[in-house]
Formats: C-alpha cells, sequence, structure tokens
C-alpha cells in the first residue's frame, strides 16, 4: 500500500503550488473584502445616480456621476490586481499592516485563482461602465450587484465563484483557454 | 431613486447573497451517476490500472479548491491500495472538458476497475465520499 503513486506529505508544496510560488490564501480574501465593501457603495450610488434612467441623462452627466467615478477606480484595481498582484493596493495593506498582526498561515495557495478572479470582475465591472455609458438603463447597478456577489461569496464563504466558471466560461467561448494569465 | 429605496436594494442584494452563500456551502458536494458510461482511462494520459479502481480529479490552475480536494482524497486512499487516484489538468484541454461536460472543478470520477464510470462528483469533495463511491 506504501508503493501506489499516491503523494500525501509532499503533495502540499509540490504538484501544483510550488513552494516559491504559494501565497497566503488570506491575503486575496482580504482584498475581496475590501472589494465587497467598494462595490456595495457603487452599486448604492448607481441606484441614486442616473443609472436607474441612464437613457434620460447626457453623457457627461453619466461619465460624471459619482458610481460611474468609482466603479471606473475599482476596474482598474482589479487590473492592477491581475497584473501586477504584488503590488496592489490590498495585497501591499495585507502584506504590511493586517499580516503581522496574523499568526502564520496553514492555508497556501496557487496566486493563479485569484488572479483570475480579478480578471473575471473587472470584465464584469466593465461591461457595466461600457453599458451604462451608452446609456443602458439599469447597467451600472446590475453589473455593479453581479461583481458584489463574487467579491462577497469570496470574502465571506470562500467560494471563487470566478474560478469554478472558468470551464463554463471556455466551453462558451467567452474566453480561450489558458487565457488570460 | 430615493436613497431610503436605494438602501432597501442594498440590503436585499447582501441578505440575497449571503443566502446564496449558505446554499453553496450545504450542497457543495454533489454525487450523480454519470451519463458517461466508460472512460478511456489511456486517452487521457492516465496509466491504466489492471484490476484497480482509478479515482480521476479533473482540475485547472485557476481552480481554488482542487488542491484540498486532492489531499483530502490522496490520504483517503492510503486506506484503499485498490483504488490508484490520478489528476488531469483541463485548462488547455477544453475538448476533454466538453467530451465530459465536466463545467464544474473539481469534478471527481470514480472508475471501476473494468473501465466503467462508477460515480461522478462534483464540488467539494472529501476522501470520504470518494472511498464511499468504492464498492
Amino acid at each position: 500500500m506504501t508503493n501506489r503513486p499516491v503523494d500525501t506529505e509532499t503533495t502540499e508544496h509540490s504538484s501544483n503550488v510550488s513552494a516559491s510560488r504559494a501565497i497566503d490564501a488570506r491575503g486575496p480574501r482580504f482584498g475581496a473584502a475590501i472589494t465587497t465593501v467598494l462595490l456595495l457603495v457603487a452599486v448604492f450610488l448607481a441606484a441614486i445616480g442616473t443609472s436607474p434612467d441612464a437613457s434620460g441623462a447626457t453623457v457627461s452627466e453619466r461619465a460624471g456621476d459619482p458610481a460611474f467615478v468609482l466603479s471606473a477606480v475599482i476596474a482598474l484595481l482589479f487590473v492592477w490586481g491581475f497584473t501586477v498582484p504584488t503590488s496592489a493596493p490590498w495585497a501591499v495593506l495585507f502584506r504590511t499592516v493586517v499580516k503581522p498582526r496574523l499568526g502564520p498561515t496553514r492555508d497556501w495557495e496557487d496566486p493563479r485563482p485569484p488572479r483570475f478572479a480579478q480578471f473575471v470582475g473587472f470584465a464584469v465591472v466593465t461591461i457595466g461602465l461600457v453599458l451604462h455609458l451608452v446609456g443602458v438603463p439599469w447597467a451600472l447597478v446590475v453589473f455593479g450587484g453581479a461583481a458584489f456577489v463574487a467579491a462577497f461569496l469570496n470574502a465571506a464563504f470562500g467560494f471563487c465563484l470566478g474560478c469554478e466558471m472558468y470551464l463554463g466560461l471556455v466551453r462558451l467561448r467567452v474566453i480561450r483557454p489558458g487565457s488570460p494569465l | 431613486m430615493s436613497p431610503v429605496i436605494a438602501l432597501v436594494i442594498v440590503a436585499a442584494l447582501v441578505a440575497v447573497t449571503t443566502i446564496l452563500g449558505f446554499v453553496l456551502r450545504s450542497r457543495s458536494v454533489r454525487v450523480t451517476k454519470s451519463d458517461i458510461t466508460a472512460l478511456d482511462l489511456r486517452e487521457l494520459g492516465i496509466p491504466t490500472t489492471d484490476g484497480l479502481w482509478s479515482v480521476v480529479q479533473f482540475t485547472t490552475v485557476y481552480c481554488s479548491r482542487c488542491p484540498a480536494v486532492r489531499r483530502s482524497i490522496t490520504s483517503a486512499l492510503q486506506q484503499r491500495p485498490d483504488a490508484v487516484f490520478s489528476e488531469v489538468d483541463l485548462t488547455d484541454r477544453p475538448q476533454v472538458a466538453n467530451q465530459l461536460r465536466i463545467l464544474q472543478t473539481p469534478t471527481v470520477l470514480v472508475v471501476a476497475p473494468d473501465g466503467m464510470v462508477a460515480a461522478r462528483l462534483a464540488g467539494e469533495v472529501t476522501g470520504a465520499d470518494v472511498v464511499a463511491e468504492i464498492e
């Protein structure tokens, strides 16, 4: 029974997660918690702003809407999160302020799933931004709300919606295999 | 829209997402009798296992729960010398995912020694779930 090709102790840091690449799994969840709050504020601002009646507002009114500005900032933070994740603001905040106050982690993870989730978050928020800009009513509320659901499930339940959706997105030809990271 | 109605919308969003989270957590493992009856292990690059059960876990590099699921299964299978574990990365093989109709990772197939798929498990699978399917 010991000569079977089943590795146990070594699995943790060998096959999929090489020790040098693995990151503290609490980091992305901390970032997701902050993103959750930002998205909730963005949805609220969108609901009281120009979004419900976007077709009745001018382009400059739509672009100057606080909800649009905040959603654009969130989208840029997502871009930062999947391009240079180690220097993204929430990752730096976690490393310098939060992590020193926590005990050592037992929960290491591959950095690719959270990066992919950042990409999915960026795509969802950006669709909302573009639709809002061309005057589609409720777009900021709906797509901001969708991104909120994903971020909240990640922060509160450790469930990575974007990661779960990878094969579905490939199959629907929304993304190509291997892309974007 | 009045801020009060907007606050109600935001509160409803939080409430619905919380319920969704608990639902996802409670039914995170789905065991189904597979409609794919035979699985060609050799085609998947898995060494054939004469007379042994095969437990095949399908993953992608973006699957955040897969490493923990693999650890749970390999640890449980130490008690089962009649079963061999293997892992198939579908990140760059969407055609295999299509063929086997795998939309979710991890998906685990329990394959009997005769090559027939005994069970298909999806979600936060544990080693105990897998062992329960090996007859």
